[in-house]
Order: structure tokens, then sequence, then C-alpha cells
């Protein structure tokens, strides 16, 4: 029965997203394309996570209109026509550029064009103003007018081996097929030519002109168009060619006889317009994918860590349910189950990171956070084992969730960005940050701990035996915390007497750390010289959430200091509310347990 | 011998009081609060001023109340520790892993001490192809008169006042105007002051001191005066890094003048071969830097590299690479140079610290485990 309820917890969960059938009639498996490389933002990746990367810049969703991220790069890059008619921008502030109101607020590339062409001269003369001037509703002007720019880029990236709708053979009287700009390209000089020769004896009336010059104007006219957009487009950087990655408009740029390196894409195109399969696939079996860029798609397709929140959503409300509904079913290992499942999925998506990144699992803020979730819930769940009590179980599932909630909330397009050149050092990254972060970890538990013993205490729940408990276990976490965050301070100075010539030089985060260790310091010594009472010390002990916040993200809002990386905007909000929220919850909790004891004294 | 006795009894109560955890108990979070404060303010009055008002002094003003500052909080730190760890800890096996962790900690304060004291850092930059054998200070200016070619005299910027005489020989230089950081404008005119060199087309105006101290531009307005004859030989103006300085002539000597960050000689010489900046590929964010050098000190030269987190320490001086200039007329690397006794307390520190906590944690689960069974 127990094994039952958990594989049928399992299949929920990684079958639950069902796929939407897609809106486009081109049919084609684009899952080999899609692990394909390209360079971008400095790393080769699969197509598969560049597209991810811009669907979600322009739209905030991992698909759109039932495609796939793939399956929407495809038809920008080999059908742009179709491309834009699809509504992708995503624009909340519709009314500011007086749009209509539209499903879901996505705007099309035609759409987001009409808005735009009006606003260039505004734009020019924001460009010549410092950002951080900028009113909200400019900002949001030049984001989007950014992301046009890419878009713009990205639908023209392939335009020079995409057919054209005229027939070039006959007006330029040659017997080769020419069927798209890099076919006619060296016919271009004549072509204009013979058009200034037209223009010099009829005018630039189109009137005055036979059915052949009108379509060796349009044509001419197609070309320049075509030639423009390939000016400075390097967004698609994917042919290999000496040891570098470059876009193929580059490439035809840059050494116009090497065009024959398009064959593939040009191949690709055919197919894809076509919707053939066999030509598709047949292109394809002669690329050469890494293992690693392969295990990149399988990361981005199974979306553990993703899976993993859920299981810990799921552990948390089986808990609920088990402390409030009496049940006969042995709900304890269910629980420990769904726990496990999640950590483990969790474990595995920190190694595919470790693996495809080559470098240790933290370099950014939203892979400290996903590492410190992690580090919580291994630390709970070691404690349910020896304890089996359901707090371990409870903490984790918690702390778990929250924290990758919180995650999800500082995730940006690419969350596998390049690093800084001081980050370049996969030593102190595994040494001093991941002991670092394993410190927030262990404070985490440690506070949670203390709010448990809080309510347990103020509401009466659980008898001495429990609470003593708690309290040993409290005691353990902040010994750790202790150990952890104080040796990955002194690691920290060390790194910085590497890097920087200084062991400590009271930036704003080595402070925030110190003021970590300080607190736990401060506690552990206040109760051991009884200048702590043991309920001031649990209280002590459940703010030390709010310093490991004030250290860990507050400290950027200074924008001061050389851990100029770590660097976050708009977090003041949510820092400033968590701060407030705590205070009252643990100061409530404080003068009710306060309260209760005077009464039962009296 | 009654005196003998009280006199012991005095001291080891002066002693415990010394020891006593109430000092670390109130003094932790008054250390916090300067922590929590000196962050916040370098956002409003620079790192450097922050540092020295809260974290280097043993007292600072708030209003017209004297508040401890860091140095000082430290130092009550330090001695009650001190004093915990050598009159009072309990040397027994169960607190091996408490009394690691003090040392620990003392070796670190300590350190920090002794780093505190000795410590001396500045920069270096080194265009391609040059020989540097000194380093200039990050913040420390000087005033460098050279009334002859072997001799050089530095003047310590903060030394000089306005109306101040130096009397060099045959030359009086009289400081007219000073400024910490300094804008130039176009001269008013007014005064029947000889104006020669920078000073003919500028004048300079003092301006607020930037957050960063070492990003103002100092400069001075000085006159020269032959005091044979007491006629004026011109009004110049010294502005930082400024390449061109003035420099004139008299019957008995040539004088050049300069203002500039104070160096230091390093007693050895470092030459750039070449600097270079590695990206990610496609990118302009730059992924590595590097210097190749080529040390000289006597008759002995060697190369070395130095690059992002990989110094290169010699004869107790370390190099680290920080910047880079890179312009169509200059290439050069920025490397800072730190001399630290105390470097190596850190590393001890933290071994020793990891070593207790951990024996006390295992120490403290081993008891758990036999009191549960």
């Amino acid at each position: 029965m127990r094994l039952a309820l958990l594989l049928l917890i399992l299949l929920t969960v990684l079958f639950l997203p069902i796929r939407s059938e897609a809106n486009s009639t081109v049919k084609i498996d684009l899952a080999d394309w899609a692990s394909t490389p390209i360079l971008h933002d400095g790393r080769i990746k699969p197509i598969d996570s560049f597209a991810r990367i811009y669907l979600k810049t322009f739209s905030a969703a991992q698909s759109i209109d039932g495609l796939s991220a793939t399956q929407w790069l495809a038809e920008t890059l080999f059908t742009p026509d179709v491309a834009a008619a699809r509504p992708i921008f995503k624009i909340y502030n519709y009314e500011q550029f007086y749009l209509n109101k539209k499903k879901s607020n996505l705007y099309s590339y035609l759409e987001l064009s009409e808005l735009i062409k009006p606003r260039l001269n505004s734009i020019q003369e924001l460009t010549s103003i410092d950002s951080k001037e900028w009113s909200t509703e400019q900002t949001s002007l030049m984001e989007l007018y950014e992301h046009y720019i890419i878009y713009t880029q990205l639908l023209r990236s392939l335009t020079l081996i995409l057919p054209l709708n005229i027939n070039a053979s006959d007006l330029i009287n040659t017997d080769k097929t020419l069927t798209n700009y890099i076919d006619i390209a060296p016919y271009q000089s004549d072509i204009t030519a013979n058009i200034k020769k037209t223009i010099k004896n009829k005018g630039t009336n189109l009137r005055k002109y036979s059915e052949d010059e009108k379509q060796r104007a349009e044509l001419s006219f197609n070309l320049k168009a075509i030639e423009s957009g390939g000016v400075n487009n390097n967004i698609l950087r994917v042919i290999s060619l000496d040891g570098r990655y470059i876009s193929p408009w580059e490439l035809f740029n840059e050494d116009s006889d090497s065009v024959n390196q398009l064959q593939k894409w040009q191949n690709l195109s055919f197919a894809y317009r076509e919707d053939n399969q066999q030509i598709w696939s047949d292109t394809l079996t002669k690329v050469t994918i890494s293992t690693r860029l392969k295990v990149e798609h399988l990361f981005n397709q199974l979306n553990l860590i993703k899976h993993a929140l859920t299981f810990y959503i799921i552990c948390f409300f089986l808990i609920i349910v088990k402390t409030f509904v009496p049940s006969n079913l042995k709900f304890p290992k269910v629980i420990l189950g769904t726990l496990i499942i999640g950590v483990t999925l969790h474990f595995v998506h920190l190694l595919l990171r470790v693996y495809i990144l080559e470098r240790a699992p933290v370099g950014t803020l939203y892979e400290s956070i996903i590492f410190v979730s992690f580090g919580c819930v291994f630390a709970a769940l070691f404690m349910e084992i020896r304890q089996k009590n359901m707090t371990g179980a409870l903490l984790g599932a918690l702390s778990g969730a929250l924290l990758l909630l919180t995650a999800n909330s500082f995730a940006s397009p690419d969350t596998m960005g390049t690093l800084v050149a001081v980050l370049n050092t996969n030593f102190w990254l595994y040494t001093h940050v991941l002991c670092i972060t394993l410190g927030y970890s262990w404070c985490l538990i440690s506070s949670l701990l203390a709010h448990f013993y809080l309510v347990k205490k103020a509401f009466l729940f659980g008898n001495q035996k429990q609470l003593k408990a708690i309290q040993t276990s409290l005691k353990t976490f902040l010994i750790l915390s202790l150990l952890f965050t104080a040796i990955g301070t002194i690691l920290g100075g060390i790194w910085a007497d590497q890097s920087w010539g200084r062991f400590w030089g009271w930036d704003p985060k080595e402070n925030g750390a110190l003021l970590i260790v300080l607190w736990l310091i401060w506690i552990l010594h206040g109760r051991i010289s009884n200048h702590l009472s043991r309920l001031s010390y649990v209280v002590a002990s459940a703010y030390l959430s709010i310093v490991v916040v004030i250290a860990w993200f507050g400290v950027n809002l200074l924008n001061v200091g050389l851990h100029s990386y770590g660097f976050t905007e708009g977090i003041t909000i949510g820092i400033v509310s968590f701060c407030l929220l705590e205070i009252i919850i643990t100061s409530g909790l404080w003068i009710k347990i306060h309260r209760r004891k005077t009464i039962s004294e009296n | 011998m009654f005196s003998k006795i009280e006199n012991n009894y005095t001291l080891s109560e002066l002693g415990r009081k010394i020891a006593n955890p109430a000092v670390l108990f109130f003094a932790l979070p008054w250390l916090m609060i300067l922590l929590i404060i000196g962050t916040i303010t370098q956002r409003y009055i620079g790192l450097y001023e922050s540092v020295q008002t809260y974290f280097s002094s043993c007292i600072f003003w708030w209003g017209v109340l004297p508040l401890p500052g860091g140095l000082l909080t430290i130092a009550i730190i330090t001695t009650a520790l001190s004093f915990k760890f050598l009159f009072y800890s309990k040397w027994n096996f169960k607190h091996s892993g408490i009394i690691l962790s003090h040392l620990g900690v003392l070796i670190l304060l300590y350190g920090g001490l002794i780093t505190s004291v000795t410590n001396k850092e500045g920069f270096m930059i080194i265009p391609e192809g040059d020989v540097v054998s000194n380093f200039s200070s990050y913040r420390n200016r000087v005033l460098n008169v050279e009334p002859s070619q072997d001799k050089k005299i530095a003047i310590p910027f903060e030394t000089l006042k306005v109306g101040k005489e130096i009397k060099l020989d045959d030359i009086t230089i009289k400081i007219d105007e000073l400024c910490d950081n300094c804008s130039a404008q176009a001269p008013t005119g007014g005064d029947d002051k000889v104006l020669q060199g920078l000073a003919e087309n500028m004048e300079l105006v003092s301006v607020p001191s930037e957050i960063e101290a070492e990003r103002n531009l100092s400069g001075i307005t000085l006159s020269l005066t032959q005091s044979s004859n007491e006629s004026e030989i011109g009004t110049y103006i010294l502005l930082e890094d400024i390449p061109k300085n003035p420099e004139f002539k008299t019957e008995k000597q040539t004088i050049k003048l300069s203002l500039g960050r104070e160096k230091s000689p390093l007693g050895f010489s470092v030459k750039l071969i070449d600097f270079q900046k590695t990206d990610y590929p496609g990118t302009n964010k730059a992924k590595e830097y590097q210097s190749d050098l080529i040390i000289y000190d006597k008759n002995a030269e060697w190369p070395v590299k130095i690059s992002m987190n990989k110094p290169f320490r010699y004869k107790g001086y370390s190099f680290y690479q920080s910047s880079f200039v890179e312009n169509p007329e200059l290439e050069a690397t920025v490397l800072s140079v730190v001399k630290n006794s105390g470097r190596a307390f850190p590393y001890i520190s933290s071994l020793i610290i990891f070593l207790g906590l951990l024996i006390h944690l295992i120490i403290r689960l081993i008891s758990k485990n036999r009191e549960v069974s």
C-alpha cells in the first residue's frame, strides 16, 4: 500500500506537464537538432538552451502557443514570415503603449515593430542618458526595444540561405538555379548596375517599367534589405570554423568562398519548410554532438528542480494531513519517501550542473539559493532519519519548498551564465563558497528549529521530552553553522588574499559573513554563560534567519565593494518584508510564551 | 605577607573579571552594531573613511558622545579571550575542541594585529616593455622637488599649508593654493602674477572629495621667486598624474616639480613583457588576465607570470593582477603590491579553528549518543 501510494505520487508528478497540441503545421521531430552546438554568451551550449533563454526573455515562458522553445526557434529561423506574426512579446504595461489588451499580454513582432517605429527618436535620446535616470516607462520602452533588436537579428540570421520568392535565374539570364541570397549575391553588382541604367532612362516611376524591370527592381530592393540584415548579425554562432564559432552572416561576410559550410543549414531549411523528416534526419546524422551538450539538453527537458519542488510541497502537505487527519496508513515512510525522492532529484540536478558547467555548483546568487536549499533538506533528512519524529521531514520540506520558490524569482532567463574572471577558480569555489553556503543552510535549519520550538511551546504542542530533543538538535546545528560559517569566512579571506592581496578589507560581503559568525558566537556563549535564558537563546536562534538574509542578500543592496558580481536590484521590499514578518512572528511567539509563564507562576 | 596575599587575590580577581564571559556577551553586540553601521556608511562616505571611523579607531564621536571604536572593541575581546584561554580554560579532553577553537581565534586576532601594524600596500602601473622598480601608494600624495639630478625631496601633501614656503638655495617656493580634489576652470585673471605652464590656461577650483579618496585629483598652485633679488619667476599649477611638469633653470640649478603618489622602492625591478586579456569567446567579458614579466634583481633575471588568483611572491612582497590599461597609445598592466608579515596567520588559524570545532562537535555527538543509550 505504502509503495503503491509512493509510486502514484511519483507518476503523477513526473507526467504532470501534459503537452498541449502545438499550433504549428510543421511536424518534424527536432530532438536531435536541439542538441546541436551554438556559442552564446561565451559558452557552447545546445540550441535548446539558446532557444529557452530567448523565449523566456521575450515571453517569460518556457513554451509558447503550444510550441516548445526549440520549435519556436526553428520557426523563427526557417520561416521568419510566419514567426513574425506569432505573439511572443510579453508587454504588461500595454496601456502605456496604447495597445489593445490581448490574451496573456502577448504581442507579435509585427505589432512590436509598429510600437517601436514612431518612438525611435525618443529611444535615440534615451541612449544618451544614464539608464539609472530613466523612468519606469522609459525603462520598459528600452527593454522592449532591446528585445525588438535581438529578435530582428534572430529573424534575419538565416535569410541568406532562405528561398526568395522571385525567379532570379530568368532575370539574370543564367542557367544556374538561383534560389537564395548567397546564390544571387555574385550577380548583385550587375543587377544594381542594370537598375541604375533603367532609372537613368525611365526615372523612378515604376509604372513606366516593363514587367522584367519591375521584378528586377523588386529583386534589387530585396537583396539590399537582406544584405542590411546581415550587418553585424552574429547572434546565431552555429558554424564551427578554425576552432571558433561564427554566425552564417559572419562566415559569408568574412569569407564568401567558405559558404559551402552552410550547406547543412540549407538542407535543414529546405527540410523544415517542406516538412521532410527524411532530409532533416539525414542532415543531422552527419553532425557530431558532444555528450555534454546531449546531457544539457536532457537537463533542460527533465527540469529536475521543478520536480524536486513538487515533491517538497507534496511532502509538506502529507505531513499536514498526517497531523490533522487520523489515518491507518503508515504515513511516515511515504512522507520520508517523498522527501528522499525530492532531495535525490535536487542532488542529481546539482550534479548535472557541475558536469555541464565544469565548475562548482555555486557561482551566482541563484545557484547559491539552489545549493542552500539542498543543504537544508539534506540536513533535515539526516535529522529525520536519526530522530524519526517528523520534525526533520517538516523542516526539510518547508525549507526546500520555500527556498526553491525564492530561487525561481531570482532565475534570470540564462541560469548558466559565465562567471567574472575572479570567480574562475574551481579550488576557491569548491572550498570557500560551498563552505559558506552550507553554513547558511545549517543556520536556516537552526532558525526553523527554533521557530518550531517556539510554536510548540506557545501552543502547547508536544511534551518536555520533545522540546528537549529540539533543543539538543538546535545546539548541534548551531555548532555546525558556526563551524561552516567561520571556516567559510576565513577561507573567503584567504581567497581575497590570493586575488586582491589582502585578507580582510571590511567589504560589505565580508562584513555580512562576519555578522553571522559573531551572532552565532554570541548566542552560543550567551547560553553557556547563562546570560541568555533558555527561551531568549531560542528566540535569538530564530532571528538567525534575519541575520542570514541580511548577509546573503541585504549587503548586495549597498552596491559597494569588490563583490560586484553579487549585486541585485529590486529586492529591497522582499528583504524588508521578510525581516518585519520574522520579527512579528518570533516576537509574537516569545510574548505569548512569556505571558503563559507569568500566568502559571502567579 | 598579608599584602602579598591581598595582591595575589586582587590580581586573580582582576584576571577573573577580564576573562568573564560577560565581557564577550556585551562586547559582541557592540561589534555587530559597529559592523552594521560601518557597512551601511560605506555607501555614503566610502570604504576608507568608514574603516577609519568605525573599525580602525579606538574612539569615535557620535555627536558629543565618545563611543568605543572597532579597534578598542576587538582589543577588549582579544584581552578577555587571552585571559580566559591562558588562565581559566578547562584543560581536559572534553574541552579540547573548545580550547583549540579559542587558540585558533587568538592566532587570527593577533595575526590581524601584526597585519595592521606591518601591512604596506600600493600599486604599480607597468606599460609594455617598461621596467619599474617602485610602487605607488593608493592614497598618499607627495610634492616632488628635484633641485638637481641626484637630489629629490618628497614632501607629503598633507603637511603642505597655504602660505608655506620651501627654500632651495636661491629659490623660494610658496604654496598659494591646495586642493585635495580639484577641477580646472578658465583663469579669471585680476592678479599681477606671472602665469606659467598650465597656469596660463587654467586655474584650480576645489571640489568635494570623491567617496573613494584614491579617486581624488589633487592639485597645487605655487609661486616661485628668486631669493637673491626677490624677482618673481612665475606661478605654476601642479596636477596629479599630469606627465608634463614644470621645469626651470636658474643660473645655479635646474629644478623640476611634480605632484604624484608617494612611491616606495622595491629593491628589485619588474619589466612587463606582455599583458593579455582573454575574453569568453564571442563576448567582451573577461575570462582571464595575465601579465608576463621579467624580474631583475642584482645580476639575476627570470620570467614570471601573474594572473587572476595566481599572485607572485618575492622578498616579502606579493604582486597581484588587479587591473589593466588598454588604449591605442598605451597597453599596461596594473598590479597590486602588498607586503604583509601576518599573512600566514589566517591559514594557520583556519586549520586550528576547523579542527577545534570539529573535535568539539564529535565529542558532543558521542556524549549525546552515550546519554541516549
